[in-house]
């Protein structure tokens, strides 16, 4: 194995470092030992080196615009944003239910992992306007899957049972 | 016709509109550089950054907690625009048998006079330095290798090629006007050859 893959999974492949711990190593805010792995891990990678330059060119304040026009086109594009959020809302038929059809996509998608009846105990500790569901849910799954795979799966489920609305 | 955004009135959002909306605002401008590193159009990358603010809305609203919603956005952001990226690339592919219909753009007049100004407009928009870089690359050598050549660090060259790929951009995405835009690679070859034609 060459040196430089200080982060490694199992001694056999390296681990790209993922893009928070990026922005963490440019900001110097990692623990040093991660610090210096991360610093020998993109010595060795060029796919991770383009993305770190790709990072620290975007992090990198510009001034391209004049500071009114940059201020006009964030005001539009937050109104057209928050446009946005609203008809995601007025479609998903308001705040005060959880509709039955995500419960059962979200039921569905869990089954998977927490068999029907785990399913149905996790549930059944979810609010009533659905609005602990993630909350609840991925604590569970990280009980056994681990933080980073319990997050993985919640964004999943996300995708298969919430963002379709 | 005033075009001004309405500004948006504080009182109208939720506690969730808000923290969304403060995100926006600290976070938009990076993500939207970061974003438009992937893309061929700034309206693309305008788009994708909506999806991605819907998307911490729609966690948000379910209960997600999102510790560090810096990092979350950029790793949604890259997720999103890798699956644009992929997408983009699949409904490019044209099946062998339809191959004959394919159309030489090459001859086409007006084409030409495209590559030309574009050629005139890169060459004056690059340094010599982002000109030296982009033809090693075009010619095929890794990143190492150019930095072997150039006498700098690896980190340099990927910089000096994503700097000369901003300034190409708004010349290889079009105007809008309706009319097919150039390919980057393309946009890259006839670069060099009037670069080489201008110089000889």
């Amino acid at each position: 194995l060459p040196r430089q893959f200080t982060i490694c999974s199992g001694g056999c492949r390296p681990i790209h470092p993922d893009i928070e711990s990026l922005i963490g190593h440019r900001d110097g805010c990692l623990p040093l030992a991660r610090t210096r792995a991360i610093a020998s891990h993109l010595k060795a990678c060029e796919a991770c080196r383009v993305e770190y330059e790709r990072l620290l060119e975007a992090l990198q304040p510009q001034s391209d615009a004049g500071p009114a026009a940059t201020s006009l086109a964030d005001t539009a594009q937050l109104a057209s944003l928050l446009a946005n959020v609203r008809a995601w809302e007025t479609a998903r038929g308001g705040p005060e239910k959880l509709s039955p059809a995500v419960q059962d996509r979200v039921a569905e998608a869990l089954q998977t992992y927490l068999g029907a009846r785990g399913t149905g105990d996790v549930l059944l500790r979810v609010s009533p306007d659905g609005s602990d569901l993630l909350s609840v849910v991925e604590p569970v799954l990280g009980l056994f899957l681990g933080c980073k795979a319990a997050s993985a799966l919640v964004t999943h489920i996300v995708d298969r049972a919430i963002v379709r609305i | 016709v005033d075009h001004t955004p309405e500004p948006v009135s504080d009182s109208l959002l939720n506690e969730l509109e808000r923290e969304v909306a403060a995100a926006w605002q600290e976070y938009s401008p990076e993500l939207l550089r970061y974003a438009a590193s992937w893309t061929r159009s700034e309206q693309e990358a305008q788009d994708a950054l909506q999806e991605v603010f819907l998307r911490y809305f729609v966690e948000r609203t379910y209960g997600r907690r999102i510790e560090n919603p810096r990092g979350w956005l950029y790793q949604v952001l890259r997720n999103h625009l890798m699956d644009r990226a992929r997408t983009a690339a699949a409904t490019r592919e044209v099946p062998s048998d339809d191959l004959e219909w394919v159309p030489d753009n090459s001859r086409d007049p007006e084409r030409k006079v495209q590559r030309s100004q574009l050629a005139a407009a890169v060459a004056a928009a690059v340094t010599d330095r982002e000109l030296a870089c982009l033809r090693l690359r075009s010619e095929g050598l890794c990143y190492e290798e150019i930095a072997n050549r150039l006498g700098v660090r690896p980190g340099t060259v990927g910089a000096l090629l994503s700097r000369v790929h901003r300034k190409l951009r708004p010349s290889v995405a079009g105007d809008g006007g309706g009319e097919e835009p150039l390919d980057l690679a393309e946009a890259i070859h006839y670069l060099f050859r009037g670069v080489q034609t201008h110089s000889s």
